[in-house]
């Protein structure tokens, strides 16, 4: 495990308490009692700082989750082969994943 | 055979004190907290992501079952205390990185009212959901 990997776990921490407080309050209670749908959301998603939080919140949340998960793997005795293989899983999962959720907020945004 | 009682008793003394210990929780709970964080993350990515991009008639129709349903309310309940606790215990544990709050009173101290705040949030919430 590398100094840097570390620190930005620490670093993405502190900017998911920010960026999931504002996207839990702004979508969950700032209309409290109101159903979502599909227009407050392409509504939302249409302003640029909420888009980028929303991106913001999707790689920092990932990279925040799967550096916890290979966290997790390094307290298990394990070979280096075996460290190398599951950080490659762990990369490629993330980076699917964050290749998909921005694809479809732009995707969407594009077409409204 | 009273060596192996002196023994056993340390052990298991030792074990109670380890799993008593609040920081020893505190650490299983964000664990596990996170590991569920780690998989809804994942799954909230995909759903929302695939149901935006079948349009509005299959986004609403995806809303209208996770936010009209108890069970999903009760499940959505139990993320955001999975969030608050993850979140707090989280705040701690900066702290403690930077230096705050250091010895292991402080530490039980600050981990108390994290989590009565995190509890106040919660019942809150759910509260401002309910009404």
């Amino acid at each position: 495990m590398h100094a840097w990997t570390w620190f930005l776990q620490r670093i993405s921490a502190v900017i998911l308490l920010i960026a999931l407080g504002l996207h839990i309050g702004f979508l969950h209670f700032s209309n409290a009692g109101e159903p979502l749908n599909y227009s407050d959301i392409m509504a939302r998603l249409k302003t640029p700082v909420l888009i980028s939080l929303d991106i913001l919140l999707l790689i920092f949340g990932l990279y925040h989750a799967l550096y916890g998960l290979y966290s997790i793997f390094l307290d298990f005795d394990s070979g280096k082969k075996e460290r190398v293989v599951v950080l490659g899983f762990l990369v490629v999962v993330g980076l699917g994943f964050a290749g998909f959720g921005i694809f479809s907020l732009f995707y969407i945004t594009r077409s409204f | 055979m009273l060596h192996i009682e002196m023994a056993l008793s340390s052990r298991l003394s030792h074990r109670s004190q380890m799993w008593d210990a609040t920081g020893m929780w505190a650490w299983i709970l964000h664990r596990i907290t996170g590991l569920g964080l780690v998989f809804y993350i994942l799954l909230h990515t995909i759903l929302m992501g695939v149901s935006l991009l079948s349009g509005k008639e299959g986004f609403d129709a995806t809303l209208s079952v996770l936010m009209g349903n108890p069970v999903f309310e009760l499940l959505d309940a139990l993320l955001l205390g999975a969030v608050l606790y993850h979140g707090f215990n989280g705040i701690r544990i900066l702290l403690f990185d930077v230096g705050i709050g250091i010895s292991v009173s402080r530490q039980k101290i600050i981990f108390r009212i994290f989590m009565g705040v995190a509890a106040i949030l919660w019942f809150w919430s759910i509260a401002l959901k309910l009404s």
